[in-house]
Parts: C-alpha cells; sequence; structure tokens
C-alpha cells in the first residue's frame, strides 16, 4: 500500500523486464552500429528474448514456452520468400515502446521513440517487418515514420506469396484455432490483420482453421494487458478464452503476439500441475512457429540455441 | 605448463559457410546474452529492499500474489507452499494459486521477496521484535550488558587517576566516569553474594 493524493492506494508490481527496459530508455547515446548485411527489409524481433529470461525466471513454466523461437522463425519464413532481411538488433535499438505508453510512462515512450527514429532513419530502412502485432501498431501509429512501411509479418509473407510444401502423407489432420491479438485487430484502425494469418493457416494443406466462438474484431482479450499484472481475474479471463478452444477441439492455438503467448502458455502449464486436471490438450505457439515447422530445412539462426532448451522442463515444480 | 595451460574446450559448433547465415546466428546470441546480462543487473538492486536475519517473517500479500511459485522453488527451509483459491462467479468458476508462508520454518532470510518478481512478499518483524535504527532488535530481552574487565581495587585507580590522566585513553575506555560507577556495582555484588549463602 502506498500513499496517493486520492488516499491510501496499490501499486501494480511491475515485473523487473520493465525496470530493465524503463532503464535502458535512460541512455540516449547512439552507439557504434556495424550491421554486417546492410538491407531495406528490416526485420524488428522486439523483446522475445527479454521474455525468454522473464519467464525462467519469473514465471512459473520455466521457460517451457519458447519465445526465442518466434525470432528463429521469421528469419526462417523471410528466407524462405527470398528476402535476407537486416536485423535491427537490441544492441543498437531500444524497445519500441509500447508497453510504456501503454502503462502512461509517456516520457519514456518518447525518449524511445525518438531514439528508434533516428536509427531506423540512419539505416535507410525501407520496410519494416515486425512478428509482433503490439510492434506494428506502435511503429505504425505511434512512431512517425513517414517513408517507411510498416507491416506485420504475416502481411508481409500472404504478399510475397509464401508457399508451404505438402505435407507427408502420414501426417495426421490438424484443427488450427488462431486468436486474433487486439493490437492487430480490433484496436488498429487502419490495417488490421485480420485475413492474412487464417490465409496462411490454409496454405498448410493437412490444416483445418476452425474459428473460436469470439472472432476478428469481436475477439476476447487473452487476458493480460501487455505484461502488466496477473491476477485472479486475468487468469479467469484467460481460463475462459482457452476453454473456447477446448470447445472447438482445437490441436493447435495459434497467436501472432508473443504476450498473448506468455499469458495462454502460463495457465497452460499451470493447468498440467496435478495430474488429474489436464485441461488443454493442445499445443499453444505463435504463427511463425507453426509455419515455420511446416517447412524444410533448418533454422539459419540455429534454433534452441540455449542449452536449457534441449531437454524441456517436466512438468509441475522442480525437484 | 600443464597446470596453466589446462582450459577446457567448449563444443565450439563450426562456423556456416554462408555468411549471411553467421550473420544471423551471431546476433541471434548476442540478443540472448545481452537480455540475460541486462536482467543481472536488475536483480542486484532488490537485495537491498528488505530487512532481514532473527526476528522477520516474510508476509505474502494475496492480491498481488500471481502464483509463479518462484518462492516455492527457492525457499531452503520448507517454509512455503501453495494454496489453490477458488474464485467462484456465476458463470463459472477457477482456481488461481498463492503462495502462502509456514511461519514455523521461516527464518527471515528474504530469499522469497528477492526472487518474487511482483513484490507480493514483504519481511516484517515478528511479535516482540522491533526495527531500530535499520536493524532488528528484540523488545522483550533485555540488551546483554558490555563486557567489562573486573575492577579488583577500585581504591587504587581512584588514587592513581589525576598521575596517569593522558595516556589513559588508549589503553581503557573512559577512564574518569568509570572510577565513579565500579564501587557502587562492587557494593551491590558483594551484597548479594552475601545474601546468597
Amino acid at each position: 500500500m502506498m500513499e496517493t493524493e486520492y488516499g491510501p492506494g496499490r501499486t501494480i508490481p511491475h515485473p523487473v523486464m520493465f525496470r530493465v527496459l524503463d532503464a535502458e530508455a535512460d541512455d540516449t547515446t547512439i552507439p557504434e552500429i556495424k550491421v554486417e548485411h546492410k538491407s531495406e527489409y528490416a526485420y524488428y524481433p522486439g523483446c522475445v528474448d527479454y521474455y525468454d529470461v522473464e519467464m525462467q525466471f519469473s514465471h512459473m513454466n520455466y521457460g517451457d514456452t519458447n519465445h526465442g523461437i518466434i525470432f528463429d522463425s521469421s528469419i526462417k519464413l523471410l528466407r524462405a520468400v527470398g528476402i535476407q532481411p537486416m536485423i535491427l538488433d537490441r544492441s543498437f535499438m531500444k524497445c519500441c515502446g509500447h508497453d510504456q505508453l501503454w502503462q502512461g510512462k509517456v516520457d519514456i515512450f518518447e525518449r524511445m521513440r525518438d531514439y528508434n527514429t533516428k536509427i531506423i532513419k540512419m539505416l535507410g530502412v525501407k520496410t519494416l517487418v515486425t512478428s509482433c502485432a503490439e510492434g506494428y501498431r506502435t511503429f505504425r501509429l505511434d512512431y512517425k515514420l513517414d517513408g517507411v512501411r510498416v507491416v506485420h509479418i504475416t502481411t508481409f509473407l500472404y504478399e510475397r506469396g509464401l508457399r508451404i510444401p505438402p505435407q507427408p502423407e502420414t501426417a495426421k489432420r490438424i484443427r488450427v484455432a488462431f486468436q486474433d491479438p487486439c493490437r492487430s485487430g480490433r484496436q488498429m484502425p487502419i490495417d488490421p490483420v485480420y485475413e492474412e494469418p487464417r490465409e496462411l493457416v490454409k496454405r498448410v494443406d493437412n490444416a483445418d482453421l476452425v474459428e473460436l466462438k469470439t472472432f476478428r474484431a469481436d475477439a476476447q482479450c487473452c487476458g493480460v494487458a501487455q505484461m502488466m499484472y496477473c491476477n485472479d481475474k486475468t487468469k479467469g479471463l484467460t481460463r475462459k478464452r482457452m476453454d473456447e478452444a477446448t470447445e472447438v477441439d482445437a490441436d493447435y492455438l495459434l497467436t501472432a503476439c508473443p504476450k498473448c503467448l506468455t499469458h495462454f502458455g502460463c495457465l497452460h502449464h499451470e493447468n498440467r500441475w496435478q495430474p488429474g486436471e489436464e485441461r488443454y490438450t493442445y499445443k499453444v505457439m505463435d504463427i511463425t512457429q507453426f509455419l515455420a515447422e511446416r517447412l524444410p530445412g533448418d533454422y539459419p539462426t540455429g534454433s534452441n540455441v540455449d542449452t536449457k532448451r534441449k531437454e524441456p522442463p517436466l512438468p509441475g515444480r522442480r525437484g | 605448463m600443464i597446470g596453466t595451460a589446462t582450459s577446457p574446450a567448449p563444443p565450439v559448433p563450426s562456423p556456416p559457410a554462408d555468411p549471411l547465415v553467421a550473420y544471423y546466428r551471431n546476433v541471434r546470441q548476442m540478443n540472448l546474452t545481452l537480455a540475460k546480462d541486462r536482467y543481472k543487473q536488475g536483480f542486484k538492486v532488490r537485495t537491498q529492499e528488505y530487512i532481514r536475519g532473527r526476528g522477520t517473517l516474510a508476509i505474502v500479500d494475496e492480491e498481488i500474489c500471481m502464483g509463479c511459485t518462484h518462492c516455492f522453488d527457492n525457499c531452503a527451509f520448507e517454509s512455503i507452499s501453495m494454496v489453490d483459491r477458488k474464485f467462484a462467479l456465476p458463470e463459472y468458476s477457477y482456481t488461481s494459486r498463492k503462495a502462502i508462508i509456514i511461519e514455523e520454518n521461516c527464518v527471515g532470510c528474504e530469499k522469497c521477496a528477492i526472487v518474487c518478481p511482483v513484490d507480493a512478499i514483504t519481511m516484517v518483524t515478528k511479535h516482540g521484535f522491533v526495527v531500530k535504527d535499520g536493524r532488528v532488535v528484540s523488545t522483550t530481552a533485555p540488551p546483554p550488558p558490555p563486557p567489562r574487565p573486573p575492577t579488583p581495587t577500585p581504591v587504587k585507580l581512584a588514587t592513581l587517576a589525576p598521575a596517569p590522566a593522558p595516556k589513559a585513553p588508549t589503553p581503557a575506555p573512559s577512564p574518569p566516569e568509570p572510577a565513579e560507577e565500579p564501587p557502587e556495582e562492587s557494593g551491590e555484588e558483594e551484597g548479594e553474594g552475601g545474601d546468597a549463602p
């Protein structure tokens, strides 16, 4: 409890991630940037590696949910459509500032925005691809990137005509549900991304696309805004959304937002704790990972480079 | 030679032939290590926030706790247990996991408070302890008497006091004031000792 001007109130606890990201914003000196491969197509991975550390440190699934694979899969998919993107690396870019803006820390957001805009202009980026719904909205609407086209990766892959090769005969038919992230859907006033991920899923020949009870502009939230605060009410919302996927008997629940992946993965793991309580039998993953698994070949970034990931942890408590 | 030069060479994967693939792998690895390093710095500051030690106890704010089980895993004394709180709504019900402290086992090591990602755990003093000047002290037991060497001959001290006054401060703490006290204490001790047998 803390004393506010309106009386006693409670501060919203922030994960350590935000302290790290906020601390980053203070240093606005531009470092020496050495990009080995320059291209007009840039890919911004966002904070996916930070999610992994955050999940391993502070959440219950011990890094079971693999966010870093979004990075690997995006590069693999972009190479499959003939693009060799330049990576807007976190060593010289800052966080896109979405969370800071939506938490009301506008000054921190503006500092990040000015810094990032300067670097994007400096590198001469023409097309900025993000694999994250929040990054898409933030770069598109809240930044003023004149002359830079900001696209979500599903839009980009759809435009470039991603082909998924026919799956082997032995592959079973799978039912795939897609969760519309709010930032690229109903909270995106221009160019919402509804159609493209569904079209891409339809190109996998053994996958049947099923719709959840609420979808497109009516899609229900995954429960938590950003990584803001997880409590009993938000867990109830997440539970409700995941039950919708159970009702349609989905084998895969896909999403295009790493934060939806976080929260679904968290509840997924929590409900695997007790053996009698296995509620969710489907897999939760990002749409880029789902598509990249259907492509032949290895990940160019070296997938699962983290040695901890070779053996996924057992569900439930450690030790 | 052998002792100095032996360093176990880690299994280095062969660099890929494609320079572009090498670039992607390099960036990926760099991002991973960057995230880890930045996280480490974020956690260092947290160890300064809490009081620790004997006489303190961890408490969990259940409204904030999100059931991540991290304190549960890190507790060395098995003093944290996870419980499922049930939330019943008209349409459906669900459970939410919470940490609770087993107070008999808690030694106040503050490890749980450090690892808690949402600051749901704070350290408080147990009954009978207060925080004074940044440290936890007991209110029930009297403070232990300061160790004092026995003063067998107060008379000598009193007589010799004026002469070695300049070099007194270094060996003995505060020579003139104790000179008045010891006689009283010795007198009491003698009186008690006389009563007991």
